[in-house]
């Protein structure tokens, strides 16, 4: 493993769906797409050169930031919305954190919950995938010929469109064959380990019938609530972060069966709109303590006992 | 990476159905496949290398160095000693070259140690000392005399770890120790020496492990070797028929481990085998049984046994990153510089490691001597990589054979020294390297560990002394 494959890598996993949302999108998703790229390299290398006056050394991990912050937003989304999202995500939320790897939570979705909670009506409007793509005034008047939605419900939409992805939903993250592509291969070369995705889907899985089965009797409604827009998405991309997730094996179990929890809870009895990205970024918030707990046993050890660098720190040793 | 590469690395990180091995470790296809390269090296001649000059260490072992029993000017033969052990666990040392002593200095060793050395000059006349011929069925010795002829043998730890065979054997003798481990894992890439040996000289290995089971009144010999290395496994399990017949007091096997760096720990042994994890200040005799020694250790053993021929010379391998291989016989003490000046297509622009890639030292000073415990030396081309913060990837921490989060340690490392060492998981650490290794950022994390480990040590060794 070399950084220097990482993050490439990252983005051959990321490019199917980049290439769904051009296609279902036209133009506006090319456009979105490569401003918040180029942007968030910008804002990246702004920071570390003129405020924390060091050597930048050249790796694409801004650059899969903001590809997957583009994604997870509406077509239709100005792009002045989108400029502040990217700002948010790459100099607040990543850089003044500490920058790569110190980072807390996860810069792109957090730039996304930014902006739902800023920009709620921009963010829910869902528009249909447009018939003809290389139309440029799609740029400037949003798809306003095809007929936009407001939280677009899933219901009537077969299975087999959720996987082709021709649906009104978020840039990327609607082509569910992409989603299962790209993370293929991510999973299949090693970049992201299966532990937290596997774990959070079951946890959507089994609590679906804890919350929605008694209330609805009937099966009908799990591929809607698991194939939703940007559940899967976040799922193996959002949790195969490394800076924002556990370190461990069982600590990634624990942080994708805690987010698919509270996603199951959001979207029964909270605003489905947060329940893709908000429960990640509880569990980043959680990722340090996850860390602390979840410990190897060290060779020759016991189990039973607590590190001594753990009691340490948790009875308040002053690091 | 193939398919079957990508579905082996899934299954690193996920269960391990492995059966004879620790849970961690590199596989060999990890990364920069360094371990493809060894099988191409298979040599059957062995090149022997007589140094213009060797400058043999005092300290090659562990404990207290060895006192120089020669002069300037004194005329030394071929197993001629030189220099006499200070203490119970120390080592006498012979000289491997005839020639003349020039010089005795102290120097200072790539592992951080000074010592005394002494410098002989080669005449090339190869004369042996007149101690030096075989002995007459050297199977039928008896214990108290291979015991004896151990303690004048001069072998320490030759896998690297530098203990005493003689005080190993007592150890044994103390413990009751009912079998002995013959340890030719090596699963440092790019060196062969014990694949070597166990190739071609395989009946000696056998006899010498044979010999070293007698004198610790062990009747049980295991060989472990790694499931890759299968000619190995053919010709040492070829000649344990005419073992048996030399020694029928003893019940030979092999033992097949997993293809793990770095399997060849002896604590890591202990676990695969018993499944019992010793913490590093128990001691193997006396917890299991068991008794562990090096395969060039037993080769040199027989040697000894067989003509009386101390322990000064050693098989090593001088490897080029994924290139060549070559394993050579060297006399003890021969120096770097001229091993890398006279061996033909050796690119010398390379970084030089004393050991292999991974748990060895660099070095930039040329004139170390090849110790006892040198296994070989590296030639590192690739430049190291610009180092990037921390991602906290984890690989680190799924890479540790003893269960540490290298990227925590030296974290903390930085911030407080001195409160991570009095938790005494830096002692944890056995200095493996597969966390630099695997690292993805390039970030020295073994190098940084072990020498705070080091620093800890001296502090508390001052405070002991001052108390």
């Amino acid at each position: 493993m070399n950084i220097a494959l990482i993050y490439p890598n990252v983005l051959i996993g990321l490019s199917p769906m980049a290439v769904a949302a051009i296609y279902y999108h036209g133009i506006r998703a090319l456009v979105l797409l490569l401003l918040s790229v180029l942007f968030a390299g910008f804002l990246d290398f702004l920071f570390v050169t003129m405020i924390r006056k060091e050597r930048y050394v050249w790796e694409a991990s801004s650059f899969v930031s903001g590809v997957i912050f583009a994604l997870l937003l509406p077509p239709d989304t100005p792009i002045w919305i989108m400029l502040i999202g990217v700002f948010f995500s790459v100099i607040v939320m990543k850089q003044c954190f500490g920058g790569l790897g110190s980072n807390l939570f996860n810069p792109a979705l957090a730039g996304k919950a930014f902006l739902l909670l800023l920009f709620p009506h921009a963010m829910t409007t869902y528009s249909e995938p447009i018939v003809h793509r290389l139309q440029i005034d799609s740029l400037f008047y949003g798809t306003i010929m095809s007929p936009s939605y407001q939280s677009f419900d899933m219901s009537g939409v077969p299975i087999l469109e959720c996987l082709s992805g021709r649906y009104p939903g978020a840039l990327g993250t609607t082509c569910l064959l992409a989603v299962l592509i790209g993370g293929g291969y991510l999973l299949l070369v090693g970049i992201i380990r299966p532990h937290a995705p596997v774990a959070f889907l079951s946890a959507v899985f089994l609590l679906y019938f804890v919350v929605f089965y008694p209330v609805s009797g009937s099966v009908s409604g799990l591929p809607q609530i698991v194939f939703q827009d940007g559940l899967l998405f976040a799922a193996i991309f959002a949790t195969g972060d490394y800076s924002t997730t556990p370190v461990t094996g069982l600590g990634r179990v624990i942080f994708g069966a805690g987010a698919g929890i509270l996603a199951m809870l959001l979207m029964r009895f909270g605003n489905p709109i947060f329940s893709v990205v908000f429960p990640i970024l509880a569990m980043n918030l959680l990722t340090p303590v996850i860390d602390l707990m979840v410990q190897q046993k060290v060779f020759g050890e016991p189990r039973s006992r607590i590190s001594d660098l753990r009691k340490k720190v948790l009875t308040g040793g002053r690091i | 990476m193939k398919l079957a590469d990508f579905v082996l690395c899934i299954a690193a990180y996920g269960v391990d159905m492995r059966k004879l091995s620790f849970r961690k470790g590199l596989l060999p296809i990890d990364g920069l496949r360094f371990a493809e390269g060894r099988s191409l090296a298979q040599e059957r001649v062995l090149e022997n290398f007589s140094p213009k000059e060797i400058l043999v260490p005092m300290l090659q072992h562990v404990g207290i160095p060895s006192i120089p029993v020669v002069t300037v000017g004194t005329r030394v033969d071929i197993g001629q000693l030189i220099g006499r052990s200070a203490s119970r666990f120390g080592v006498p040392i012979h000289s491997g070259i005839s020639g003349v002593v020039t010089e005795i200095e102290r120097i200072s060793l790539p592992n951080r140690t000074t010592c005394d050395a002494i410098r002989i000059q080669n005449d090339l006349k190869r004369r042996l000392h007149p101690s030096v011929n075989r002995r007459e069925k050297p199977e039928r010795l008896s214990v108290e005399e291979l015991r004896k002829i151990l303690l004048h043998s001069g072998i320490s730890g030759m896998g690297g770890e530098g203990v005493s065979a003689s005080a190993k054997c007592a150890q044994a003798l103390a413990a009751e120790a009912d079998t002995l481990y013959v340890n030719g894992l090596q699963s440092e890439p790019h060196l062969t020496s014990d694949l070597y040996l166990m190739h071609e000289r395989a009946l000696q290995v056998v006899c010498g492990a044979a010999a070293m089971a007698v004198a610790c009144q062990i009747s049980r010999v295991v060989f472990c070797i790694q499931e890759t290395w299968r000619k190995e496994i053919s010709a040492v399990t070829a000649v344990l028929q005419d073992a048996e017949r030399l020694y029928p007091s003893i019940s030979f096997s092999v033992r097949v481990f997993r293809a793990r760096f770095p399997q060849g720990y002896d604590k890591l042994i202990i676990q695969a085998v018993y499944g019992v994890e010793l913490r590093s200040q128990e001691s193997i005799p006396r917890a299991v049984k068991a008794v562990i020694f090096n395969v060039s250790t037993c080769y040199a053993f027989w040697d000894m046994v067989q003509r009386n021929m101390p322990c000064a010379n050693r098989v090593m391998t001088i490897a080029d990153e994924g290139t060549s291989l070559r394993n050579v016989l060297v006399p003890i003490g021969t120096l770097i510089s001229e091993l890398l000046e006279r061996m033909p297509g050796v690119n010398s622009s390379s970084r030089i490691v004393i050991g292999g890639a991974l748990t060895g030292v660099a070095v930039t000073n040329l004139d170390s001597p090849v110790m006892k415990t040198t296994q070989g030396i590296t030639l590192i081309k690739t430049n190291p990589r610009e180092k990037t913060p921390c991602i906290h990837c984890g690989a680190c921490v799924a890479a540790c054979p003893v269960g540490l989060a290298p990227y925590i340690l030296v974290r903390l490392i930085d911030l407080n020294e001195q409160m991570v060492a009095e938790t005494k998981t830096l002692s944890a650490c056995i200095s493996c390297g597969a966390c630099s290794y695997v690292c993805p950022s390039g970030i020295d994390l073994s190098a940084r560990i072990v020498k705070a480990a080091h620093r800890h040590e001296i502090r508390t060794a001052r405070k002991e002394t001052q108390a």
